[in-house]
């Protein structure tokens, strides 16, 4: 008869010990099963929390220390009234962002949007803006935004969804002479795509926009998915819907084109915040950027301010799992023990017909799988019933213990360019962690569990097996 | 034709106390051997030094002419000897016939029922069974086992006069009728008379008295 047989044998007929066991290994395998499905779970929320989040840096003329800031006085005056001289002067970088710079960044793997933006305020007589909260001067008031872009699919109010295309195209690198702007603001001005609206280019012996006229083609409508909360102060140019996005070539025409013929910033998301210092690492390494004129500023802040109560959860978790399973292998050792001491009349009979220890060992060993495959196996149950609960619990105790932990939706939301708020997409965790047991956490039961019954049966079995046959036959009577 | 042979075999305890001093004796197929002697003798110790259970201090203990050590005593339990015990020592979880399997080497059934075992008995419980019943049961494992030699210890001491005389029988019977080496400890008179030869223990030294 082998040992299996004989196994089978013993949970069939002891049934009180095979159910004692069975209801210890499933409690055990429950919290390990829980503690694997809580461990993954949080792994994955950590890896959507990163993808959904993505990561930031920018990237602008360092004014402080670049070779290339030139600062030029345009006038000194005598202020009246303190007797003081004031200075106007014009400051700005010889070295900008060209669209080649865009290019090259947005090459980069792990690089995922590059937005660069030439600002400024400008008139065009087509438009019929929307009124402001806050009265301005009567120079700015017909004035509105407008953002000479590469690619407005590539700007951060397109890729965060603040602002939709509902209709037209998106201005693209090679676009000359095209405009996008609100849906809102081409109904109220009657205009539509493909119409031209107008603007002239700046003159500085006006200091205005007076020049040559510039005519822009509207190609693109956009519609804002935010909404102006009630009594929001905002000037009629910073209004959203006020806004216009032209190509950078046509930006810089109307600008003038004597200062500005590029970006002095960019803005760049790249897919994962983990990615951070490779990818800042392998931008800086990128010759076509003179990186005399420029610095980074790396904003990892909000992922790991997001991140901070789901790592803590790993740790809690991993700790929580390494003690379970230590402390279950000791009870078992100790459980085996007394039985495996119980059983040394059996085992006498054993060694005296012969059956050799190793064989009796793995008697023992298959009772204990044969009761533990069962218990592995409805521990997927229970585990799923507890898991859920158990895991949104240690999140919440993660969140409160994590550092920093004001409110991370608002600082998740705080992500802003200049005066335009960005909708930013619920974060993963604001819901929980969706935790569920599968069959790959299962397998890991099983490994885990085949060890740790391994572990427990072999240390039951050294006392008695040290002894020989003689010495247990003595022992018997 | 010598089964099992004792060389100069002697045991001591740790202690350093002799129990066993340079004995030696032949086996043979075939015949009954009582042990006797005064308890702390070394009776069962020889048994246990007969069945691989432990080892002598000094000398050997040859079967079919090889030392037992040879093969490994493993080897020696589980092919040349079987152990019937006053106990009886049967497996608690297991029927008879299971019992038997464990080393069965012949049909279990037969052999249980040739013991005087009902088909019925055969498939219940061995704790439900009296002792008699379970005695027959361990000298049915030993028989099923078909190892030419049985150490019986004391195996008619837990027994009523009625019952040890038919376990008696059936050891003689296993002797003669089966060709075993059956070597029994004992302090019942009845049983020794019904050996074919008596080896006494005095002192730590071994008399062999031959019956006719």
């Amino acid at each position: 008869m082998n040992c299996i047989k004989r196994a089978f044998l013993y949970v069939t007929r002891k049934r009180g010990k095979s159910i004692l066991l069975f209801a210890i290994l499933l409690i055990m395998a429950t919290f390990v099963l829980t503690g694997l499905s809580v461990r993954q779970a949080s792994e994955l929320a950590q890896l959507e929390l990163r993808q959904s989040l993505g990561g930031k840096f920018d990237i602008y003329v360092d004014w402080t220390n670049s070779p290339y800031v030139v600062k030029e006085i345009l006038t000194d005056e005598v202020d009246e009234e303190t007797g003081k001289t004031v200075t106007s002067f014009l400051q700005y970088s010889t070295v900008q962002f060209t669209p080649e710079n865009v290019t090259a960044i947005k090459s980069v793997p792990g690089v995922k949007y590059c937005s660069a933006r030439l600002s400024d305020l400008i008139p065009f007589e087509e438009l019929s803006l929307f009124p402001g909260t806050v009265p301005i001067s009567e120079k700015y008031q017909h004035r509105t935004k407008l953002f000479g872009v590469c690619s407005t699919q590539d700007d951060q109010l397109f890729t965060t969804g603040t602002l939709t295309l509902t209709e037209g195209r998106h201005i693209d690198f090679n676009d000359s002479g095209c405009a996008i702007i609100s849906r809102d603001l081409a109904e109220k001005s009657e205009l539509k795509i493909g119409d031209y609206i107008t603007t002239h280019v700046y003159s500085i012996e006006d200091d205005g926009y007076t020049g040559k006229e510039v005519r822009v083609k509207i190609i693109g409508l956009f519609e804002a998915n935010i909404t102006e909360q009630f009594g929001e102060t905002v000037t009629a140019y910073d209004k959203i819907q006020n806004r216009v996005f032209v190509d950078l070539q046509t930006a810089v025409e109307i600008d003038g084109g004597q200062i500005n013929y590029g970006f002095s910033a960019m803005n760049i998301t790249i897919d994962d915040p983990q990615n951070m210092e490779r990818i800042v690492s392998d931008v800086k390494a990128l010759p076509s950027i003179d990186w005399k004129a420029f610095t980074v500023e790396v904003d990892n802040e909000v992922y790991e301010n997001a991140a901070a109560p789901l790592s803590t959860l790993n740790e809690l978790v991993f700790v929580l799992l390494v003690v379970i399973i230590a402390v279950s292998a000791i009870i078992l050792a100790l459980i085996l023990t007394l039985w495996t001491k119980s059983r040394i009349h059996e085992i006498g009979v054993f060694l005296s017909v012969g059956i050799k220890k190793s064989a009796i060992i793995g008697q023992y060993l298959a009772e204990v799988m044969m009761i533990a495959i069962l218990a592995f196996g409805l521990s997927y149950f229970s585990s799923n019933a507890v898991a859920g609960q158990i895991g949104n619990h240690l999140l919440e105790q993660s969140m409160q213990t994590s550092k920093g932990d004001d409110d991370i939706t608002a600082a998740a939301v705080g992500v802003d360019v200049g005066a335009d708020t960005l909708i930013q997409k619920p974060l993963p965790t604001e819901n929980g962690i969706q935790v569920t047991v599968n069959l790959e956490n299962l397998l890991h039961l099983y490994l885990i569990g085949t060890a740790v019954i391994i572990a427990a049966v072999s240390v039951s079995s050294v006392t008695v097996m040290r002894l020989k046959p003689r010495e247990i036959l003595s022992k018997m009577s | 034709m010598s089964t099992l042979e004792l060389r100069n075999v002697s045991y001591s305890y740790e202690k350093g106390k002799t129990v066993l001093s340079d004995i030696s004796a032949e086996l043979e197929n075939g015949k009954m051997y009582a042990i006797l002697g005064p308890s702390g003798s070394g009776k069962t110790t020889l048994l246990s030094l007969l069945g691989g259970l432990d080892m002598p201090t000094s000398g050997s203990i040859l079967f079919d002419g090889a030392n037992i050590t040879s093969k490994g005593l493993e080897h020696h339990r589980r092919h040349n000897i079987s152990l019937i015990f006053q106990s009886y020592n049967l497996i608690d979880y297991m029927t008879p016939v299971e019992n038997v399997r464990l080393t069965a080497k012949l049909e279990a059934v037969p052999i249980l029922e040739r013991l005087g075992l009902t088909k019925d008995e055969t498939l219940r419980n061995v704790l439900k069974l009296s002792g008699g019943q379970q005695q027959r049961v361990a000298i049915a494992r030993a028989l099923a086992s078909d190892a030419p030699i049985i150490l019986a210890d004391e195996p008619t001491g837990n027994l009523d006069p009625d019952t040890a005389e038919e376990i008696t029988a059936v050891l003689k019977e296993s002797a003669h009728t089966f060709g075993k080496c059956v070597v029994v400890v004992t302090h019942s008179g009845e049983l020794a008379k019904q050996a074919d030869n008596v080896l006494e223990i005095k002192r730590g030294k071994l008399k062999v008295k031959e019956r006719g």
